[in-house]
């Protein structure tokens, strides 16, 4: 299948927007679509369209695996039937970035945190990828299940925060926050270290626990993992606005004492 | 001469990623082969070969799935590695590359292997904790019984005064007269060589019942010791209680609750007071029907090995069936705002008539020649408990 023409739009809160040839098709999942054009089919399949040796009872089971790694059960595929090119948007579900990974650069295969897959080319699977490691299951901040994404092509991840990817060269090793790694190429060894210092693990705020990751490969981080900005606007939302200004509460007191004034020498 | 030659070279080829600087950042597809003391990488035609000692080689673990070999090297001060192709072409180069050459190559077995001995670990434990419960299921009677058999006697005496305390007993209770006399001499006959130490209680109660409280103490109401005709009869109700402090029925009961309660503990992740409650309901009602009927075919033997007369257990059951029948039928209008004093030790066991059924089926299997009926002065007993509800 030829290349997609696509655009990455927006900075923060991104979209992609799709220019597909006459025959093209791109899977994403559902609910990510912006716009579409008119020539556009949409459809929806099941899991990720790939065929099972178990025949519909396997592409189920397949379906259900992918519902673990933060995937709905069914995915939707714009095609576009008509003769000329045409428009269509695929909208990032929450702020952060979108990063165009060409599985063919990556050894035809990437592991990824739950949810991270946004849309790509037909014939991609997105698999359940199991931590083996007990301790880096517990302790590693992305949990036991990963998405493992593995096909030819381009495939469209995103995360929330900004996205920044590191190659690593054998042997080439280096620290993570736990929690703040999005993806990385199959031959990348995941581990947790022990932070060291008792001082470290409980005042510096990273845990008791380093994420490192040791090459060959790439490594793609995020600055800002979901459960922390969510942490963070929780805490405003209950506290409420935040630190007033000093400014605003003279205001109000000035407020109060002239509805004090008038009661008192009102007619 | 030639074809054998590449024959072998093509069986020894193993197929491999090559990482290292200019190249592809997903690495590069070669070919390696292990020639003696040398590893040489090369493309399919083996038009470049790179030979490397394997002495320079050094074995580390990489991959998601912690399960791949990589064997890296220094190249002009700069790392490069390969990696096997899938784990087919891996076994073939482990079993290719000599042992104890190589550095790190025996600790990445080590680790490999500890990985899977962890998860069969985790797989036996889960299997044997599952066979466990099932076993515990399954033999849930046993188990109940040994556990309630592990209590010890003085703290089951320490509960019984502790519910007598609780029931007033001073003040409800006959510890003494002609109508105590004759129930602990019947009970006495009953219970010779017992492990517990009976105490009789006569209750000024007057609803038709009897019941036990752990550590041997049972306590007969009035309007029971009124309703028996004959005192094979009450050696009936006693037999029955008795069973129920020999087998320390109250003790299991206590412990079904626990043990209902602590399912619905792991099931909810938490429970309140209610649910408890419901739990301990829901128990003792299942519970109840086989643990009576335990007690009904246990006090038969008991006071057939004593030489008394069973046939007192049938008749007196009948004799409580047709009284609460009456009493329904009767008094049908007075019976929403008078909770009758009728049989609520009966109102416990539920399916009567199967239970008469039994215990005559019982009898008549289990004929007992030198057993005796037992006489009494049912007048005195009766003066007795007349004085005892004047006061």
């Amino acid at each position: 299948m030829s290349q997609f023409d696509y655009k990455i739009q927006g900075s923060d809160l991104q979209y992609i927007h799709f220019t597909l040839n006459p025959g093209q098709q791109v899977i994403a999942e559902q609910g990510a679509m912006m716009f579409v054009d008119d020539g556009i089919l949409i459809d929806t399949i099941l899991g990720d369209g790939s065929d099972s040796r178990f025949g519909v009872m396997g592409r189920f089971i397949n379906a259900i695996k992918r519902s673990f790694t933060g995937e709905s059960m069914f995915s939707s595929i714009y095609s576009n039937e008509s003769n000329h090119p045409q428009g269509l948007a695929i909208a990032a579900p929450g702020p952060g970035e979108i990063i165009p990974v060409n599985l063919d650069e990556q050894g035809g295969a990437i592991i990824c945190q739950k949810g991270a897959y946004l849309a790509g080319e037909r014939g991609q699977k997105i698999q359940l990828a199991f931590q083996k490691r007990l301790r880096v299951g517990f302790f590693g901040g992305e949990g036991f299940v990963m998405q493992k994404i593995s096909g030819n092509g381009i495939v469209f991840i995103h995360a929330s925060g900004t996205l920044k990817q590191v190659v690593l060269g054998p042997n080439n090793r280096f620290k993570v926050d736990t929690g703040c790694l999005v993806g990385m190429s199959s031959s990348v060894r995941y581990d947790i270290k022990y932070a060291g210092k008792l001082k470290t693990g409980l005042f510096g705020g990273e845990g008791l626990f380093y994420a490192t990751v040791s090459g060959p490969g790439v490594v793609w981080m995020q600055s800002l993992p979901l459960n922390r900005l969510s942490n963070v606007l929780m805490n405003a939302a209950i506290t409420g606005r935040g630190k007033g200004s000093l400014l605003g509460k003279l205001y109000l007191f000035g407020i109060i004492a002239f509805v004090i004034y008038s009661i008192f020498n009102g007619e | 001469m030639f074809p054998q030659a590449n024959e072998i070279i093509t069986m020894n080829e193993i197929k491999i990623t090559l990482y290292g600087p200019d190249l592809p950042i997903g690495g590069q597809a070669m070919y390696c082969v292990v020639e003696q003391d040398e590893l040489h990488i090369r493309t399919l035609l083996a038009v470049h070969v790179h030979a490397i000692k394997l002495t320079e080689l050094h074995a580390s673990v990489v991959g998601f799935e912690h399960n791949q070999l990589q064997l890296s090297w220094q190249h002009q001060a700069v790392d490069c590695s390969l990696i096997p192709m899938g784990s087919d072409e891996q076994k073939k180069l482990i079993a290719a590359l000599p042992k104890n050459i190589i550095p790190g190559l025996l600790q990445w077995k080590h680790s490999t292997q500890s990985q899977s001995w962890v998860w069969k670990g985790v797989l036996y434990t889960f299997c044997v904790v599952v066979l466990a419960f099932g076993l515990l299921v399954w033999q849930y009677d046993r188990v109940t019984t040994w556990a309630v058999n592990q209590v010890s006697m003085k703290t089951e005496k320490n509960i019984g005064e502790s519910v007598l305390k609780s029931l007033n007993a001073k003040q409800n209770f006959l510890s003494n007269g002609e109508a105590v006399k004759v129930v602990a001499t019947i009970g006495n006959k009953i219970t010779e060589g017992s492990r517990y130490q009976y105490q009789w209680f006569v209750s000024k109660d007057p609803a038709v019942n009897a019941f036990a409280i752990p550590g041997g103490i049972i306590v007969v109401n009035s309007g029971l010791l009124k309703l028996v005709d004959s005192p094979n009869e009450l050696a009936a109700v006693l037999a029955h209680e008795v069973q129920h402090v020999e087998e320390r029925h109250s003790l299991k009961n206590m412990m079904n609750s626990a043990a209902m309660a602590t399912v619905i503990l792991a099931v909810m992740g938490d429970a309140n007071a209610f649910v408890l409650l419901m739990a301990h309901q829901a128990s003792t009602q299942y519970f109840n029907r086989q643990v009576e009927a335990d007690a009904d075919l246990k006090g038969i033997q008991l006071l057939q090995s004593k030489n008394i007369d069973a046939q007192g257990m049938s008749s007196f059951f009948k004799k409580m069936d047709m009284y609460s029948n009456s009493k329904n039928t009767g008094e049908n209008e007075n019976s929403g705002d008078n909770p009758s004093q009728v049989a609520s030790w009966f109102s416990s066991h539920p399916d009567t008539l199967i239970r008469i059924q039994l215990i005559e089926e019982y009898v008549a299997s289990h004929p007992c020649n030198t057993c005796t009926k037992l006489s009494w002065d049912k007048n005195a007993v009766l003066a007795d408990l007349a004085r005892f509800e004047k006061k």
